[in-house]
């Protein structure tokens, strides 16, 4: 028996903290900026399109019970194609995992961590992100499943406590910058769901493969809902113009919930949270990067590999000189390697392996 | 002349060295093979002589007091045999030994002078008696006529016979025969059956385990009146070779537990495993990690309790407590009393006991973490009080909890060691020291008093002594997370925390079950289930018979 298979609910908690991470950061502010009040209606659509994404996805997979998108690589292009794939998504997650890491340890920074340097910061994470990968995939997914409902009651949290300083007049006007922002060009917000590519290397990893599909749609749905949730807080309670003033979104809005006397501010609370779903973020991402390379190098010592990627995802936190240029990673270019990769690039490989797959079978089935 | 001699016997004793008596122990050259070794592996001779010789090589005689060795003649059928006595003084019942053992194969009464063919049966027709005769056997004799004991086993390896003597047991020695009788007539000193010391519980059964094996598998057996409860002895040690007993009741729990829990107490390769304590560290699945990951109870109800759900227990000679596997981190913070009580009762006592757990663990860590980072967590009224009260204290926050942790593990660790009856004293000093005394002289604010109060008295809620251990341990590791970096080390050490939590398994089983890995927490949650509810063993056991009881349990509330 596979000593690494996961159940249910781990795996669903695996793809949602990753979505959730990037929640905490400017995600909503991101996509407040693109299309105004429409916002909300965005995230309703881009999540219907990520459902519809995933089914096509999940489709392409059909012939491929209990293999990850890798291993349709390697059916689709051999050893070769394998290894840029690998080597590509292990770029992906290193560059991803280090401009989220340090935009949260400048926010740390900023909230309350003045005197400490911000390569300490991200070294404390990765550092954690490491010792975590010690005790293994299975256990890094068990404690994420821990951590995820208390994330999910901090959220709903904020949202209850909130409401009664909602304005709904800031809904208005629906369709925000217009038609077009909200359908056309807000299509590409659809970069939030980007994580779903967990998705696609989490399915040998299910104790039972029939599950793939409902645990794909629960963890889209579910993490659509924690962003539709997010946005209308914001929206509701800043006008969409004042945006997150270059900080945690999430985080000022949490600065305005007032909670009898005896808390003077709550919000240091949440970022209690919000570290450990950082540490959960971390750990998963590590724990992805590490199989990638592991199968790639078909190694079972994970130190040397383990500890290059966290020197990786260090270095990618240490060349943005300044908040312009992490913005700038995360708002432009995570978005559109995003867009490429997961939906261009892995789309073209289930695609090429699903017409291969069912040319051989037709060959098969005519010999 | 006098006075020279003395002087110079004075200056003499100056310049010589000081020649006081000075003993250190010598090193021993361990030879290859020592006398001891030669003695081992032996089997019983024929020849009396021999066998005597042998048990007073083996067990010093010369030298060991209480070695008791008794020569005699043995009378059977009107023949004389040769024989010995081997028992220990003081592990046995002499009035036994006396009436029932020496009397009856010293004394000759008639029905054993005669010499007769004793007769197994006989069959009288008008004219014929046909008798069917047993030929005369002595070894048979003195097993079936001469020991009215209940408990006689013929041995033929000294090693096992030996094991057995140790124990208490008598040995027969006879001359021609090549094994001996051992007799079983154990009686020695023991503390009698009293109430759980450090397990008290208001209602609920007030006996607790003593050190003696046997008596404490008779504390099971009472309470679980069934016959396949089974208690299995398992020697542990070679020097000393001492019993526990593995009881689990066959028809309810799992297979590969039995056999893991026996194969890990098989395979201990020590020469003396001194109380449970020790035996726990090493059948322990992590022994590095402070968690406790097997339990032990002084309670014969709680044992039996673990039991009847599917668990094993382990009783170590010599030891009055039990060990109950496999176990989760929710067993440790239940009470025996749960089950004692009402089930809303029972929950109400199990979520303050879960605070306590939060509170032992966390409160000054978190306590740092506000004070010294994240102070707009406070209004500012208790803040400017806090400021207040800190205003004489020299010493930064972080000393401040240091000093106070560590009167408080002084004081907890002096009553603990000190006689019962200077206890309080040492309370009150510690009392004194702690509250007034440390306030007035400005060493700890007032509000750091009632901090490490509360975090002392949650800690004593939390029923399980290891863990507590392990609370104790934790909190310094937090303090000092928390100090450094605020929530961002609290969040550091929960953490790492959790996940070690969840790599950690017991005999098998998941340290955090049923909740991560997620089995069917219906019937099996921290939060007790009304009596009639809990219809169902615990999932993550993986028992053989899974159903306690009937979904309607209570048949008298069905109509006919």
């Amino acid at each position: 028996m596979n000593n690494n298979k996961i159940g249910f609910v781990e795996s669903i908690s695996l793809t949602l903290i990753v979505i959730i991470s990037h929640i905490l950061l400017n995600l909503p502010n991101e996509i407040l900026g693109s299309t105004a009040s429409s916002g909300p209606l965005n995230v309703i659509y881009i999540t219907v399109l990520a459902v519809i994404i995933f089914l096509v996805f999940n489709k392409l997979f059909s012939s491929f019970q209990g293999k990850d998108i890798l291993d349709v690589a390697e059916f689709v292009g051999g050893s070769i194609l394998k290894k840029v794939v690998s080597i590509i998504y292990t770029l992906y997650f290193i560059f991803t995992c280090g401009i989220l890491l340090l935009n949260f340890a400048n926010t740390l920074k900023t909230i309350y961590l003045q005197d400490m340097p911000t390569s300490l910061i991200c070294l404390v994470f990765i550092l954690i992100a490491l010792i975590a990968n010690q005790f293994g995939f299975k256990n890094v997914s068990r404690t994420n499943a821990i951590i995820l409902p208390f994330i999910v009651v901090a959220i709903l949290i904020i949202f209850f406590a909130l409401s009664v300083r909602f304005v709904p007049e800031r809904f208005f006007p629906v369709l925000g910058y217009g038609v077009n922002n909200t359908f056309i060009l807000g299509a590409t917000n659809i970069f939030a769901f980007g994580q779903i590519i967990l998705l696609f290397l989490l399915r040998s990893h299910h104790k039972e493969p029939k599950d793939t599909k409902k645990i794909g749609l629960t963890s889209i749905i579910l993490s659509g809902l924690i962003l539709f949730i997010s946005v209308t807080s914001l929206i509701l309670i800043f006008p969409f113009a004042t945006g997150g003033e270059g900080i945690l979104s999430i985080y000022m809005i949490t600065r305005s919930i007032q909670f009898g006397t005896f808390f003077q501010r709550v919000d240091a609370f949440f970022i209690l949270i919000w570290v450990l779903t950082f540490f959960s973020y971390l750990s998963v991402i590590f724990a992805f990067t590490l199989k990638i390379t592991n199968k790639n190098l078909k190694t079972q010592n994970s130190n040397i590999p383990a500890f290059l990627i966290g020197l990786g995802v260090f270095i990618v936190t240490l060349i943005p000189q300044n908040i312009a240029q992490i913005r700038f990673a995360e708002n432009v270019i995570y978005k559109y390697v995003c867009l490429i990769i997961v939906f261009g690039m892995s789309f073209a490989i289930l695609l090429l392996g699903y017409l291969k797959k069912n040319k051989k079978g037709m060959v098969t089935i005519r010999s | 002349m006098k006075f020279i001699k003395k002087l110079k016997e004075f200056f003499n004793s100056l310049t010589q060295n000081d020649e006081s008596y000075d003993f250190s122990i010598s090193k021993e050259t361990p030879s290859e093979s020592q006398p001891e070794d030669l003695l081992k592996n032996q089997s019983i001779y024929p020849s009396l002589d021999v066998n005597l010789e042998y048990i007073k090589a083996r067990y010093n005689v010369l030298i060991n007091s209480d070695i008791k060795i008794r020569e005699f003649m043995l009378n059977a059928k009107g023949k004389q045999f040769k024989a010995f006595l081997l028992y220990i003084d003081g592990l046995v019942d002499t009035t036994s030994i006396n009436d029932f053992i020496l009397n009856p194969l010293m004394l000759k009464n008639f029905s054993n002078q005669n010499n007769d063919p004793q007769i197994v049966s006989e069959a009288i027709t008008t004219n014929i008696s046909v008798r069917k005769v047993k030929r005369f056997n002595i070894t048979d004799y003195i097993y079936e006529c001469l020991l009215p004991q209940n408990s006689v086993k013929k041995i033929s390896s000294f090693d096992e016979l030996v094991q057995n003597v140790n124990s208490g047991d008598c040995a027969l020695f006879v001359d021609t025969i090549n094994f001996a009788f051992d007799i079983d007539i154990k009686k020695f000193a023991q503390r009698s059956i009293s109430e759980p010391k450090n397990e008290p519980v208001v209602r609920g059964s007030q006996e607790a385990f003593v050190e003696n094996l046997r008596t404490n598998t008779s504390l099971i057996r009472r309470n679980i009146n069934n016959e396949n409860l089974i208690i299995e002895n398992i020697t542990i040690g070679k020097t000393n070779k001492n019993n526990c007993a593995v009881c689990y009741i066959k028809d309810i729990a799992n297979s590969s537990l039995i056999s893991e829990t026996k194969y890990r107490l098989n395979n201990l390769d020590v020469d003396y495993v001194l109380s449970s304590s020790e035996l726990i560290q090493l059948i322990k699945d992590d022994p590095e990690t402070t968690l406790p990951e097997i339990m032990t109870t002084e309670r014969a109800d709680k044992a039996c309790s673990y039991l009847l759900q599917g668990r094993v227990i382990i009783i170590y000679n010599g030891s009055p407590y039990a060990l109950i596997l496999p176990i989760t981190l929710f067993d440790f913070i239940s009470s025996g009393e749960d089950v004692n009580l009402n089930y809303h009762f029972a929950n109400l006592l199990k979520i303050i006991r879960g605070i306590a757990f939060f509170i032992t663990l966390l409160l000054p860590g978190l306590y740092l973490a506000i004070t010294i980072y994240h102070r707009e967590l406070l209004p500012t009224e208790l803040l400017y009080s806090i400021v207040a009260s800190r205003v004489n204290v020299p010493f930064p926050i972080l000393v401040e909890i240091l000093i106070m942790e560590l009167s408080f593990e002084l004081i907890r660790e002096a009553g603990l060691r000190v006689p019962s009856p200077l206890g309080s004293t040492v309370g009150i000093v510690g009392a004194l020291v702690l509250g007034e005394a440390a306030v007035s002289a400005s060493i700890v604010s007032p509000i750091l008093i009632i901090i490490i109060a509360i975090t002392a008295i949650s800690s004593f809620a939390i029923p399980d002594f290891s863990l507590g251990f392990h609370l104790r341990i934790a909190r310094f590791a937090y303090t000092l997370l928390g100090s450094l970096c605020g929530f961002l080390g609290i969040g550091v050490g929960l953490f790492i925390h959790l996940i070690t939590l969840c790599s950690l398994k017991s005999f098998g089983v998941p340290y955090l079950s049923p909740y991560m890995p997620k089995t069917n927490i219906r019937n099996n949650s921290y939060l007790l289930k009304p009596v009639w509810k809990r219809e169902k063993r615990s999932d993550f056991l993986n028992t053989k018979r899974t159903t306690v009881q009937d979904n309607i349990s209570m048949k008298w509330r069905e109509k006919n």
